[in-house]
């Protein structure tokens, strides 16, 4: 994925999907040796394994969506449906094997809480890796370090090391860091269940404040409350397929009598 | 749909703003380096002085016994014999941590976009800090048998840069490569286990002669070597080694880019 560097709609961000496949490669054990492939190779095929692999997954299967500014888009599927994936694919982690992922503006995701988090460093220096992490640069974390730490609302806490934080407050330094980089684009998977309801209110409070200035979230959840409260739009997955795009209510009613999870 | 979408960027042009956009975020692999170490050290006193320290006794030891074995002087083998293992060092654990440099960090691959210069960057920025560390070492054997003078020393930092610049193709190479094909760590290991042996490290180059000389000439880790080793010990820097060094660098980057370029999109399914 790359920044579109002539904007195609008067400075404001989008994020476009245009059929997008995705395909996990499933190596075997002798897939992922080089001394095998070059026995193979040597002995003209008659050495070791002839199939180098070839089996893959398809994680995402031909998905186009058009996401404009004030978009808030739920995801929504059972487990092993893709919601993840095309979270990933949304955020340039995962390029599609197939089909075009444009966007245009800052993005911010947030998959997962305690990723690139020093368990023995403070809640401080914590909020400092995830700018980072987050594409911010030091000096721009550190103009904003009182904003943070007053969102996170953990007081004393940030002096502490994170490894004595509950996942709860792990997902308050979180979200604090990652929306503090104004992101055009925000990109949530489910977690926003392990806050308890005053910070949910204010999460949800600063989304919508991210939605007001001509920005767009995607957020893969469960709960249904939730989704109905924050998104808009929403799209059922199902075996890395698109079931359908649509207002949230009729989404919503779709997914309920789907099918019942894997198994 | 797709009629408003400009044309899809190149492979190249994707590989070129990943390595543009990790070296101009130095905040991000400087803090990165800096918390391996950390983690590394966090509770040892000494931190990466341990290292300093082991290594030290080595090259007593070590030395004390080649120059006898040798019949070498100790003001001849030691200066030698110091800054070749302080700066093999930091070429050989460049190489071998670059085997994991995507592999582990595959949390922040999967779950955060960055650039993957990014993590070449941050193994070699925390191979550099280290390297500062046994550099102590090579000061206090400078100090005791000092080269026959200084003036070199400016060429010692652009064989330096040159090194730095030859790692960095080879961290990038072996990093993509040993993310597809997972036996190549051990293979990398045994490799440069033998190159070490091979390499005038413990053993003066002048030693060889006849055919046995093939085995310094055409060791393309020896010349690398000797442009940042020679101009400190007051001695030239032997031409060839000059042209293996700019040789490499050239024919390196070509070859890393042509397979950075390839495979870059694949890494993280291959994680």
């Amino acid at each position: 994925m790359t920044m579109v560097s002539a904007p195609l709609h008067s400075g404001h961000g989008f994020l476009t999907l245009d059929h997008v496949s995705v395909d996990f490669p499933i190596y075997e054990a002798n897939a992922r040796s080089l001394k095998a492939r070059l026995a193979v190779i040597g002995s003209g095929g008659r050495i070791g394994i002839t199939n180098t692999g070839g089996v893959s997954i398809e994680a995402l299967q031909d998905i186009s969506i058009d996401l404009r500014p004030g978009d808030r888009l739920a995801l929504l599927g059972h487990n092993g449906a893709g919601k993840s994936t095309l979270l990933r694919v949304m955020a340039g982690i995962y390029e599609p094997v197939r089909g075009q992922v444009r966007h245009q503006g800052r993005v911010g995701s947030l998959f997962d809480l305690a990723l690139g988090m020093e368990p023995d460093a403070t809640g401080w220096e914590n909020v400092m890796i995830r700018g980072l992490l987050a594409g911010m640069t030091r000096r721009e974390v550190l103009a904003r370090r009182e904003e943070i730490g007053a969102f996170t609302d953990l007081g004393d806490y940030l002096s502490m090391p994170v490894r004595t934080y509950s996942s709860g407050m792990l997902l308050r330094l979180a979200f604090a860091v990652c929306t503090s980089s104004a992101p055009d684009i925000l990109l949530m998977d489910e977690w926003l269940s392990v806050g308890d309801a005053a910070f949910v209110e204010r999460a949800e409070a600063r989304m919508q404040e991210i939605v007001d200035n001509a920005g767009i979230v995607v957020l893969a959840s469960h709960s249904p409350e939730l989704i109905a409260r924050v998104c808009n739009r929403a799209m059922l997955l199902d075996h890395g397929k698109m079931v359908g795009v649509g207002p949230v209510a009729q989404m919503l009613e779709l997914y309920r009598g789907a099918a019942p999870p894997l198994g | 749909m797709s009629a408003t979408l400009p044309p899809a960027p190149s492979l190249a042009r994707l590989a070129a703003d990943d390595l543009r956009d990790g070296v101009l975020n130095p905040d991000l692999w400087l803090m990165l380096g800096w918390q391996d170490i950390r983690r590394r050290y966090r509770r040892s006193a000494l931190g990466p002085f341990w290292l300093t320290l082991s290594m030290g006794a080595m090259i007593g030891g070590i030395g004390l016994v080649n120059s006898g074995l040798f019949n070498v002087g100790m003001g001849v083998l030691l200066p030698s014999m110091s800054l070749g293992i302080v700066v093999w060092t930091l070429i050989s654990s460049s190489i071998t941590d670059a085997c994991m440099a995507f592999t582990g960090a595959e949390a922040l691959i999967r779950q955060s976009r960055q650039p993957f210069s990014t993590y070449l960057l941050r193994l070699i920025w925390r191979n550099l800090i280290i390297f500062a560390h046994n550099m102590v070492i090579v000061v206090v054997v400078l100090a005791i048998w000092p080269p026959h003078g200084w003036w070199m020393l400016p060429l010692s930092l652009l064989g330096l840069a040159l090194l730095l610049l030859n790692i960095g193709w080879i961290c990038l190479l072996v990093g993509v490569v040993c993310t597809r094909f997972r036996d190549l760590p051990q293979i990398v290991t045994s490799v440069l286990q033998l190159l070490f042996f091979v390499t005038p490290i413990f053993w003066l180059p002048s030693q060889l002669a006849g055919l046995r000389k093939a085995i310094v000439d055409y060791n393309p880790l020896y010349h690398l070597l000797e442009v940042v080793r020679a101009p400190l010990l007051g001695a030239p820097v032997p031409a060839l080694s000059w042209v293996w060094a700019v040789g490499m660098l050239v024919v390196g980057w070509a070859l890393a880019l042509y397979f950075f370029v390839s495979f870059r999109r694949r890494l993280p399914y291959w994680l």
